[in-house]
């Protein structure tokens, strides 16, 4: 996923800033090759007219040796391809190239299209049209300067009487240079720009490959591998979330996510647990009250009828004994008993006064100081008064039986949370106490868990958790070995939507 | 002539049936034995029986069924029901349903002949119509204001969100001398159907009393501890057994009953407060 998003987006990137410097280095090679070509060409004229003005005098005293030395020497110049002056007649009259010297060039020549286009003849050309480039027989491109040689009164009056006064033009000066030069120099900037614009693509798209992968590749790989982490079942696993941007957002949503998932696994687990468990002691303190009752009846019957002293003290303990598995199981049954809550308006606080009354003195008994903090706006809401109690007396009683020695506190609050949108009133118990070893941590919610030895069932614990989770609340616990417990207990103050099934009814066993 | 038995037993568990008949018999009980409801209609329609002692589970139809059957019948005849399992919920039923009592197994000797012998002197009163309160109007009309009962079995009092609760009709004078009474100690939490009092009697029985609601224990009844007889000879005055504090008073009147002859009594609805 993470390669075809990364792929597109350096296509992408590659294609826009191929375009942009493609683009700008066409545009830049073009304004050079502009410039370069108005710089030739104004050289150009002014050597035709350095070539017109020096050859001057000497046209006038028609002194044709010095016209022929003066081009001769200008045109050893390296550029020049072509110096050519012709005569109304076409007839080529100076040239350094002595082989050009007497041939004609008709009007049908390029040289002569900018005058002679039409088939008139015009006597004075601007600088634009006095310029052409054309392609010479190599395939160079030439640049070709005319500059009409007009007639003057002085021309017309000097000594050798060679030009008639009415003639406009005498003849034409043609100026060639080669543009083989500028061209190479064009297409060497071309080159390097290019070049250049695709070294800059390289460059861009290797810097945001390193970015894409430092920035979203690595975030987003990891995030993957965590959810295949979560599919194969690995609820532990949590993202680091080095930064405050989307992506860290996302992990650290994750983690909320993949926590509240466990803690429902771990919720679905327990009930699956304790509903199997429920069903089991039901099952068994059915089963065993028949037996028990044989046992019973005839234990206490024997006993009634017993005359020697030993076996009624036999007698006795059987009953005994017979009594407390009696107990045992009535407990089985209490923590199976899946009585639905019978919920009414209940005030929390009035329960836990209620719950407090009745261990006050077991506190007293014991030098535990209690601390209260009651919320004072807690709305009634519905709940089994019975149940809550319960669980308010049991984790009481947890909290008072888990000192050792020095300062005993108990503290005891209510208040209104909100949960996930959802109001919740909150019992906090909290003791400084032994507190509970980690590996047990997870295990005291499980029926029969006990570290009382000998003093309690072990049902306790379960007991809450079964009424809290039937009330659709949580319970939690917290604690630190050496620093005490404490456990929180949250129940909706508005009536779930939906009813959590936590533990599932048995069904009503054959007898 | 018809054939006559003390107690009628239903139970389709041999050890159990086995147990009960060892212990009636030396008592002096005469008792017959079946294994379901359609026994035990078939035995009712050819002799005559004192009480019935009946298994709540049993195969085919329940003990409820045969409750039905009796009381609807032979309202005379008392039954007890054996509940072996989810007790309170089906100890509260068999008393909406006009049981004279439960026995939750397991149970011990004691316990078994302390109601079974109540049942027998309650059936030997009816039958005679020679007690006043078999009627149930008599003594529970001395209740004030709008008495709720727990089937025959104890009666609870309203007043200031107080619960006064005593024994109704399935005790008074039906007692043999009471040895000891053990009551719930202020503080203590009651819980609706679950035993929350014992009497000891010279018959060597004990009889359990089941809370007719659940709550804190305010006060026992000192005249009660100080004079046990008062249980059996005025359980609607000055034999009231507890106060109590209840915890979920409003689902838990589902429970219990109202009866038209003492609510009605005009002279009692008006809010007068008796002093005891």
């Amino acid at each position: 996923m993470k390669a075809r998003i990364a792929r597109r987006v350096m296509l992408a990137v590659g294609l826009v800033s191929l375009a942009v410097f493609g683009t700008s280095a066409w545009l830049a090679s073009r304004a050079h090759e502009r410039e370069l070509a108005a710089l030739v060409e104004r050289q150009a004229l002014i050597l035709s007219d350095t070539i017109r003005n020096s050859t001057r005098h000497a046209m006038l005293l028609n002194e044709r040796e010095m016209v022929h030395r003066i081009i001769e020497q200008i045109g050893r110049q390296g550029s020049l391809e072509k110096i050519r002056v012709y005569n109304k007649d076409g007839e080529v009259i100076y040239s350094p190239d002595t082989a050009l010297v007497g041939t004609t060039v008709d009007q049908q020549n390029e040289a002569c299209d900018g005058c002679h286009s039409d088939g008139g003849s015009v006597a004075e050309l601007s600088a634009g049209s006095r310029t052409r480039v054309f392609r010479d027989d190599n395939g160079d491109r030439q640049l070709g300067v005319i500059t009409p040689i007009p007639n003057e009164p002085v021309c017309a009056n000097a000594g050798c009487h060679a030009h008639p006064p009415q003639q406009q033009v005498l003849g034409v000066l043609d100026v060639t240079v080669s543009l083989a030069d500028v061209d190479r120099t064009v297409s060497a900037s071309r080159r390097s720009a290019l070049l250049l614009a695709l070294a800059g693509v390289a460059v861009i798209s290797a810097l945001l490959a390193t970015l894409f992968h430092r920035l979203v590749g690595k975030p987003v790989r990891a995030l993957l591998g965590a959810t295949k982490q979560i599919a194969a079942g690995d609820l532990e696993h949590r993202l680091e979330v080095p930064r405050a941007d989307e992506l860290g957002q996302l992990a650290e949503s994750f983690n909320q996510m993949t926590a509240r998932l466990a803690e429902a696994r771990s919720m679905l687990y327990q009930s699956n647990k304790l509903a199997s468990v429920g069903r089991l002691a039901a099952g068994i303190a059915h089963e065993i009250n028949n037996p028990l009752t044989g046992v019973l009846t005839y234990s206490s019957f024997l006993l009634k009828r017993a005359t020697d002293a030993e076996s009624k003290s036999d007698l006795e303990t059987i009953v005994h004994e017979t009594k407390r598995c009696r107990d045992i199981v009535r407990g089985l049954l209490d923590f199976s008993r899946q009585v639905p809550p019978k919920k009414t308006q209940v005030d929390l606080n009035a329960i836990v006064e209620r719950a407090l009354a009745i261990v006050d003195n077991q506190l007293k008994v014991q030098n535990i100081q209690l601390t209260k903090s009651l919320a004072k706006d807690l709305p009634a809401f519905p709940a089994d008064a019975n149940q809550l109690q319960q669980v308010v007396l049991n984790l009481l009683v947890n909290a008072a039986d888990a000192f050792e020695a020095g300062d005993r506190q108990v503290y005891v609050a209510t208040d209104i949370k909100d949960v996930a949108g959802r109001a919740m009133a909150e019992i906090k118990i909290a003791d400084n106490g032994v507190g509970i070893p980690e590996k047990n941590l997870g295990r005291i919610f499980e029926p029969f868990f006990t570290t009382k030895e000998n003093r309690g069932t072990g049902l306790g614990l379960s007991v809450c958790w079964g009424i809290v989770t039937e009330h659709g609340g949580t319970i939690e616990v917290d604690s630190k070995v050496g620093r005490g417990t404490t456990f929180t207990v949250r129940l909706p103050l508005e009536a779930p939507p939906a009813p959590t099934p936590a533990m599932a009814k048995p069904a009503e066993l054959p007898a | 002539m018809r054939a006559g038995f003390d107690v009628l037993l239903v139970e389709d568990e041999p050890v159990v049936r086995e147990a009960v008949a060892r212990i009636l018999r030396p008592e002096g009980l005469t008792l017959d034995r079946v294994e379901d409801v359609d026994g035990a209609l078939a035995r009712l329609r050819k002799s005559n029986f004192r009480v019935v002692l009946s298994d709540l589970m049993l195969p085919g139809f329940s003990g409820f069924d045969l409750l039905e059957r009796v009381t609807g019948e032979r309202p005379q005849l008392p039954v007890i029901l054996i509940t072996g399992y989810a007790t309170i919920e089906n100890a509260l039923a068999a008393f909406k349903k006009g049981a004279f009592d439960f026995l939750p197994k397991p149970f011990d000797v004691p316990e078994l002949l302390g109601v079974v012998r109540r049942a027998i002197r309650a059936a030997e009163l009816r039958k005679w119509n020679a007690f006043p309160f078999v009627s149930g109007l008599i003594g529970a009309a001395e209740l004030p204001g709008e008495p709720y009962f727990l089937g025959q079995h104890a009666w609870v009092t309203l007043e200031g969100g107080i619960a006064t609760f005593g024994l109704a009709e399935s005790w008074p004078g039906l007692l043999a001398s009471i040895l000891s009474v053990d009551l719930p100690k202020p503080g203590a939490n009651l819980t609706q159907g679950l035993a929350c009092a014992e009497v000891g009697t010279a018959d060597e029985s004990i009889h359990r009393i089941w809370a007719p609601l659940s709550g804190t224990v305010l006060e026992a009844n000192p005249a009660v501890l100080a004079d046990p007889d008062l249980l059996n000879r005025a359980p609607f005055t000055s034999g009231w057994l507890a106060r109590v504090a209840p915890a979920n008073l409003e689902a838990e009147l589902d429970a219990l009953t109202r009866r038209a002859g003492a609510a009605t009594n005009p002279a009692r609805n008006g809010g007068e407060k008796e002093k005891r």
